[in-house]
């Protein structure tokens, strides 16, 4: 049924088939100084296209505001496609999953979307109380975004306890769904951080997935230097066992009763 | 072209234990399918059906005994709903903690598979906790104009989870549903568990959904791991399929994740490649 590579793992005779194999995936040892490098890299990019934004709108406010527009529909478009593809195409291994490409969409529509807050041309930041004149208030923005992220983070505890971080604050109902569009976008980007990091951090993790799931997974991770491992294969053979899942309950109540405390090392090939 | 349709055999509860054994550690591939009655509709309500069972019933539940309770004696009251809040909180934390410890047994694995209902009934114990009559807790709320009521209560509720499932939009479009703002340190301390709690059972319900509807139910584990999953807590009855067995590899074999990707795309190019150039080929020979 399978191919050897020249590194001596095997490949099935077809990409897209369904049979499904016991993989594991391990972090290398580099993965813990990510997060750090992760997040400046995020920042920095999200500064410097905001500061070039800030530069075209000086030029004219309203070509800057459309260029933000292009980002955020491009961003948010192209991140919605990958998710679609995810969820619809995961057994398919042409579905094309890159591990930066759902954080850099995130990231440009973010951009987009805080410029178009501050824009003079769009007419949103007249909404919110504690913008200052004319001048350049960009710290204040990030300031909002940076607070919002705190309260998702910290489920909200800040607005409980009455903190506020930066002057801003939405006054009027358009504001408020400019507000809450800010900070959809922000919970996307922390659940598209949080879930990488989370995989680079926890150890090795094991799985089951065909070739193309596996394919989607490892390009979906950040470290160059993980290393997956083929384990097994499940073996589909004989006829399917149809059981109702009482029947299933009591045949071994009494086995589970009696082994109730007794404690037992966990199995690492078991998915529940 | 799609496999041949494999025959299914089903089993009588007497002819389990001959093909399935308890002490097995082989790992095999099962699915677990609970239908709801009714082929057409079966998924929607399915769907809709879980939200509610896991998250807004067992909030429910303890405040009907403990409203009771708190009629007869609220001093009672207010200490049974402190008890059983720390209980049910520590439930959920031990169940978090159990499920990543290197060993466990059979309890500990029903109740981690139960933990989505731990916030929602720590959550209902809050409650009763902030609003029995007589609370120190509810005592540390400023009113305005307003009297403590059930009602007023439930608005407070109401407008704490909207905020957070609706990222902040309705208070602040709308405004407030209630005068009532936490004054005393116990009452700040509430609302703050008020959220964490109620944040906490939207994650889990959500993951609870997520691995009922959108992972299809099939899932890999010994006969123990499949007692496990078919313990359900809501008492649905369920049909669960065997599919099949792991075959370990003698010798696991290993890469590069990145070089695998690009191994898999260069052999997706070629098999492209080659069904391109065959049906090029075919259509020569046509005309």
């Amino acid at each position: 049924m399978t191919a050897r590579t020249r590194s001596g793992l095997p490949l099935p005779a077809k990409l897209d088939a369904a049979t499904v194999f016991l993989w594991s995936l391990t972090p290398g040892a580099l993965a813990r100084w990510l997060l750090p490098v992760l997040l400046a890299v995020t920042a920095g990019l999200l500064l410097l296209l905001l500061w070039l934004l800030g530069l075209l709108a000086r030029w004219s406010s309203v070509v800057a505001a459309l260029a933000a527009g292009a980002l955020l529909l491009f961003g948010s478009g192209r991140y919605l496609r990958g998710r679609l593809r995810w969820l619809l195409e995961r057994h398919d291994p042409r579905s094309g999953a890159s591990a930066l490409a759902g954080p850099t969409a995130v990231l440009l529509a973010l951009a987009g979307w805080l410029h178009l807050m501050g824009s003079e041309a769009v007419g949103l930041r007249s909404g919110f109380d504690g913008t200052g004149a004319a001048g350049h208030d960009l710290a204040d923005w990030l300031l909002l975004a940076a607070g919002k992220t705190l309260d998702l983070v910290l489920f909200d505890l800040s607005e409980a306890l009455g903190w506020r971080v930066g002057p801003l604050e939405p006054a009027s109902p358009r504001a408020a769904l400019a507000t809450a569009v800010l900070q959809l976008l922000l919970a996307v980007g922390v659940l598209e951080v949080a879930a990488r990091l989370w995989r680079m951090l926890a150890g090795t993790e094991r799985f089951y997935a065909t070739f193309g799931e596996c394919r989607a997974r490892c390009a979906d991770h950040l470290d160059l230097e993980a290393r997956v491992t083929l384990e097994g294969v499940v073996c589909t053979e004989g006829p399917v066992l149809e059981v109702d899942s009482s029947d299933f309950e009591a045949a071994f109540a009494a086995d589970a009763k009696r082994e109730e405390l007794e404690l037992r090392p966990r199995d690492e090939r078991e998915e529940l | 072209m799609s496999a041949p349709a494999r025959p299914t055999v089903r089993l009588a509860r007497q002819q389990i234990r001959e093909h399935f054994a308890w002490d097995d550690p082989s790992i095999r591939c099962w699915s677990l399918h609970r239908p709801f009655a009714g082929p057409l509709e079966s998924r929607l309500v399915e769907a809709a059906a879980l939200p509610i069972l896991a998250g807004v019933l067992p909030l429910l539940v303890p405040l009907v005994p403990l409203w009771l309770l708190s009629r007869l004696a609220p001093r009672a009251a207010f200490w049974v709903a402190v008890a059983l809040l720390g209980l049910t909180t520590l439930l959920y934390l031990l169940a978090a903690v159990m499920s990543l410890l290197p060993r466990t047994n059979t309890q500990w694995r029903d109740m981690a598979a139960n933990r989505p209902l731990f916030p929602a009934l720590a959550l209902g114990f809050l409650l009763a906790v902030i609003a029995v009559p007589g609370s120190p807790v509810g005592a540390g709320f400023d009113f305005g104009d307003a009297s403590p009521a059930a009602g007023l209560w439930a608005r407070y509720v109401g407008e704490h989870a909207g905020s957070i499932l609706l990222l902040d939009v309705p208070r602040s479009v709308v405004g407030r549903f209630t005068p009532l703002q936490p004054e005393s340190g116990l009452a700040i301390a509430a609302v703050i568990l008020l959220r964490v709690l109620f944040s906490l059972g939207v994650v889990e319900v959500v993951a609870l959904s997520w691995r009922r509807h959108v992972r299809r139910r099939v899932f890999h584990a010994t006969v123990r791991g499949a007692w496990v999953a078919c313990v359900d807590p809501f008492g649905q009855k369920g049909v669960l399929r065997h599919l099949g067995v792991l075959e370990e590899l003698v010798q696991p074999e290993t890469m590069l994740a990145a070089e695998l990707v690009v191994k898999l795309d260069d052999r997706l190019r070629a098999e492209d490649g080659c069904a391109g150039e065959t049906s090029a080929g075919r259509a020569t020979e046509n005309r």
